[in-house]
C-alpha cells in the first residue's frame, strides 16, 4: 500500500505556504507505515503516473498562473479530468481550484476559460469589491462528515480553520456541493458562505494554512480516501495533541 | 501658504510631535517613534506635501524585504564616522507615521529640517508614496522576497510599485538607484529605468570578515553600503575602518546577558530570514544549547501565518534536533504544529502562550546557558522589552 502522490507545479505554484499540505500528508502516511511517493512535476513529460492516488495543485501569484495555465490546457487536462471522474482523491487550493472551473473573468472583462472539471466559476470584481482576505472558520459539508468512521475512537472535529486571500470570487452551479459552510470569513464569494468545491473525491478550496496542517482530520480524510481505506489507525498521542490545541486555539481567531 | 506660513505650522505641529514623544517614553509606553508622527498626520493630513526636510548631501532611501534596518544603521554610522550630520529614523519605525516622527523630532526652532543627509529605511509597500513626497539622491533596493502576503499582495505587485513610482522620480541629479546583481531575477524590470543611475552590488566578504557582524547575508548588506556611500566619495578603506566598531542593530543578532544567561536574538519574520538564522545556528562554533522561538501573528507580522512551511524544513530539523527547543507567543501551538512536521520532537510543556512564562522555563534551567532567540517582529519587541527593559533601541 502506498500513497502516491503527483504534486503539480510546485515551483510555479508554491507562494502560500501549500507545499506544506504534501508534508503533511507524507508524514502523517509514514507515521502509519505507510510508504509514500511524491512526483513533483512542473513541466515535465514522461511521468509514471500509473498508481497515483493523490493528485495536489496549489495557488499562486498571477505570473505564475499564466505559465501554467498553457501547460495544464495542453498536457494535463485529459489526465485530471479522468483521474477525478474516475474518483481519484485530491486538493486543489485557491489558483488551482479556479483553473479548475469552467471560467475566470478579470476586473476588465477578458475571459480564461477553465478546465471545466468543476462546476464553478470565478469573477474578480476589481476595485468594486474588497479583497478577500482573513482567518476563515467553516463546517465541513455533510456529505464529507459521512466518512466520519475513518477515524475509529475519535471524536471527529468537523470544523475548519485556514487563512484566505484571494480577488476573485467563485459561483457554484446548481448542482454541486461546496466543501464547507462559512462561519466566519468570506469564502467563496462572501455572499452565500459557501467555501469551496466537492467533487466526487475532488476538492477545491480557497483555504491556506496549510489546510491540512491546520485541520489534521482532513489530512486524515484524504490519506484514507486515496488508499481506500475504512479505517485508519490513530496517530501516536504526543504528536496531535499539538495539532489539536492549534486547531481548537485558531478557532478564537478574529478575522 | 507662505513659507513663513509653513515654517510656523510645521513649528507647531513640531511641538505636538515632540510632546508626544516624550510623554510616550516618560510613560515607558514604548519609543515614541510611531505616535507623534500618527497623530500628526491625523491633525495635518497633507503635512507630508510641505516638509520640504533639506538634506544637502543627499536624501537616502533604503528598502526591501530583509536587511533594512541594518543596512541603514550601517550607511548612517559611516556617514557620521565621515563627520556628516545625519537623520535616520534608527528605531526601524518605516511607514509614513514612523519617517515622518523622525523628521518632526528634527524641526528646528525656525520650523526647518535640515541636515547633511537623511537615511530612512523605508517599508516596500511605502516606498512609492515616499517617493511621491520627495525625490532622494539615492535608492537602495535590497532583495524582495515573500514577507506578509496579507498585507502586500505578491512580490510583483511590489516590484510593479516599485517600478511606477521610480519611473517618476527624478531632477537634474539623476538620482542612484542601487540593487543586488545576484540572486533577484525579480528585479531584472527596474534595471531598465533609464532616468536613473542603476548600480548593482555583488557579493564580496572582506569588510563583512572584519566587523562583529555574523550571516552571509550582511556581507550583502554591506557591499550595498559601500557601494551607495561611493556614491557620496566614501571609499571602502575608510567604510572598513569605520564598521571595525559597528554593533547590529536590536533584535538582529544582538546578545543580550539577562540573569546568568545570554540571548542571541535573531529577528526571523519571513522565510529568507528563518532559513538565515537557521544556518547561522547550524554553523556557530559558539554552541547555542537552546532555541526559543516566539512566533506572533499581530499586525506587523502578518496575520497569514502559512509562511512557515516555507521554511526550509531539513534545515529547521538539522539546526534545532540537538538542542531544547522551547516555542512561546499568540501562534504558538501553529509553529509547534509545524516543527512536528518537520520530525523535530516537541511537547506541549514546551510550548507557552505568554513569552514571560517561556523566558522564566530557560531562565530556571541550569543546563540553559546560550539561547538562540527567533522571534518575528512583534515578538522581536516584546521579548526585548522582558530582558532589555524596552522595545527598540
Amino acid at each position: 500500500m502506498k500513497l502516491k502522490i503527483l504534486y503539480l507545479y510546485s515551483e510555479k505554484l508554491n507562494l502560500y505556504g501549500d507545499r506544506g499540505n504534501v508534508e503533511v500528508l507524507v508524514y502523517r502516511s509514514q507515521k502509519r507505515d505507510i510508504e509514500t511517493e511524491v512526483i513533483y512535476a512542473d513541466f515535465e513529460s514522461n511521468l509514471n503516473l500509473k498508481n497515483v492516488n493523490f493528485v495536489f495543485i496549489g495557488g499562486g501569484p498571477d505570473s505564475g498562473q499564466k505559465d501554467v495555465y498553457d501547460d495544464l490546457f495542453n498536457y494535463r487536462s485529459d489526465f485530471l479530468r479522468n483521474y477525478i471522474e474516475d474518483g481519484g482523491a485530491g486538493l486543489f487550493v485557491c489558483g488551482s481550484y479556479q483553473l479548475l472551473g469552467n471560467y475566470y473573468k478579470s476586473a476588465d472583462g477578458t475571459v480564461l476559460k477553465g478546465l471545466g472539471i468543476f462546476d464553478m466559476y470565478t469573477e474578480h470584481f476589481g476595485a468594486r469589491k474588497p479583497r478577500c482576505i482573513g482567518n476563515v472558520l467553516c463546517t465541513l459539508e455533510s456529505s464529507i462528515k459521512d466518512v466520519s468512521e475513518f477515524l475509529p475512537g475519535t471524536a471527529v472535529d468537523t470544523e475548519l480553520v485556514g487563512f484566505e486571500n484571494h480577488g476573485g470570487r467563485t459561483y457554484l452551479g446548481s448542482n454541486v456541493l461546496p466543501f464547507a459552510r462559512i462561519i466566519m470569513g468570506y469564502g467563496n464569494n462572501g455572499e452565500d458562505k459557501t467555501e469551496g468545491i466537492v467533487y466526487k473525491n475532488a476538492v477545491g478550496t480557497y483555504l491556506h494554512g496549510p489546510v491540512l496542517a491546520r485541520n489534521p482530520y482532513l489530512a486524515d480524510y484524504f490519506i484514507s480516501k486515496s488508499l481506500g481505506i475504512e479505517k485508519l489507525e490513530k496517530l501516536e498521542k504526543p504528536d496531535d495533541i499539538i495539532t489539536a490545541l492549534a486547531h481548537t486555539a485558531s478557532k478564537k481567531l478574529k478575522q | 501658504m507662505t513659507e513663513l506660513w509653513i515654517n510656523k505650522k510645521l513649528l507647531l505641529l513640531s511641538y505636538i510631535g515632540k510632546l508626544i514623544n516624550k510623554i510616550v517614553v516618560v510613560f515607558k509606553k514604548g519609543s515614541g517613534a510611531v505616535l507623534p508622527g500618527y497623530v500628526v498626520l491625523k491633525l495635518a493630513p497633507k503635512v507630508m506635501a510641505y516638509l520640504n526636510p533639506c538634506f544637502n548631501k543627499g536624501l537616502i532611501l533604503v528598502s526591501g524585504t530583509n536587511g533594512k534596518t541594518t543596512t541603514a544603521k550601517i550607511i548612517a554610522h559611516i556617514l557620521r564616522d565621515g563627520g556628516f550630520e545625519v537623520i535616520h529614523n534608527d528605531s526601524g519605525a518605516n511607514l509614513l507615521s514612523g519617517i515622518l516622527t523622525t523628521l518632526l523630532l528634527h524641526v528646528d526652532k525656525r520650523g526647518n529640517i535640515a541636515a547633511d543627509f537623511g537615511v530612512f529605511e523605508v517599508d516596500e509597500f511605502v516606498l512609492p508614496v515616499v517617493l511621491s513626497y520627495f525625490t532622494p539622491s539615492a535608492v537602495l533596493l535590497l532583495n524582495l522576497s515573500r514577507d506578509q502576503l496579507d498585507r502586500y499582495g505578491e512580490v510583483d505587485t511590489i516590484i510593479d510599485r516599485w517600478y511606477k513610482a521610480l519611473l517618476h522620480t527624478g531632477s537634474a541629479q539623476h538620482p542612484v538607484l542601487v540593487v543586488q546583481k545576484e540572486n533577484q531575477p525579480e528585479f531584472k524590470k527596474l534595471l531598465t529605468l533609464d532616468n536613473l543611475k542603476v548600480l548593482e552590488f555583488g557579493l564580496s566578504k572582506d569588510i563583512f570578515a572584519k566587523t562583529n557582524l555574523r550571516g552571509d547575508f550582511n556581507s550583502y548588506n554591506i557591499e550595498a553600503a559601500v557601494l551607495l556611500v561611493s556614491r557620496f566619495g566614501i571609499n571602502r578603506d575608510f567604510v572598513e575602518k569605520s564598521l571595525l566598531d559597528f554593533s547590529a542593530a536590536y533584535g538582529r543578532g544582538e546578545s543580550v546577558a539577562y540573569k546568568d544567561k545570554v540571548f542571541k536574538i535573531l529577528l526571523s519574520k519571513n522565510p529568507a530570514s528563518f532559513n538565515y538564522n537557521l544556518g547561522l545556528i547550524c554553523a556557530e562554533n559558539l554552541q547555542q544549547d537552546s532555541v526559543l522561538i516566539i512566533f506572533n501573528d499581530n499586525i506587523p507580522d502578518g496575520r497569514d501565518i502559512s509562511w512557515i512551511y516555507d521554511i526550509d524544513a531539513v534545515m529547521l530539523h538539522k539546526a534545532l534536533r540537538n538542542k531544547k527547543v522551547i516555542v512561546a507567543g499568540s501562534r504558538c501551538y501553529d509553529m509547534g504544529v509545524r516543527l512536528i512536521y518537520a520530525n523535530l520532537d516537541i511537547h506541549s510543556d514546551d510550548i507557552y502562550e505568554k513569552t514571560k512564562d517561556a523566558l522564566a522555563r530557560l531562565v530556571n534551567d541550569i543546563k540553559v546557558k546560550n539561547v538562540a532567540v527567533l522571534p518575528n517582529y512583534s515578538a522581536m519587541l516584546n521579548f526585548r522589552e522582558l530582558v532589555v527593559g524596552r522595545k527598540i533601541l
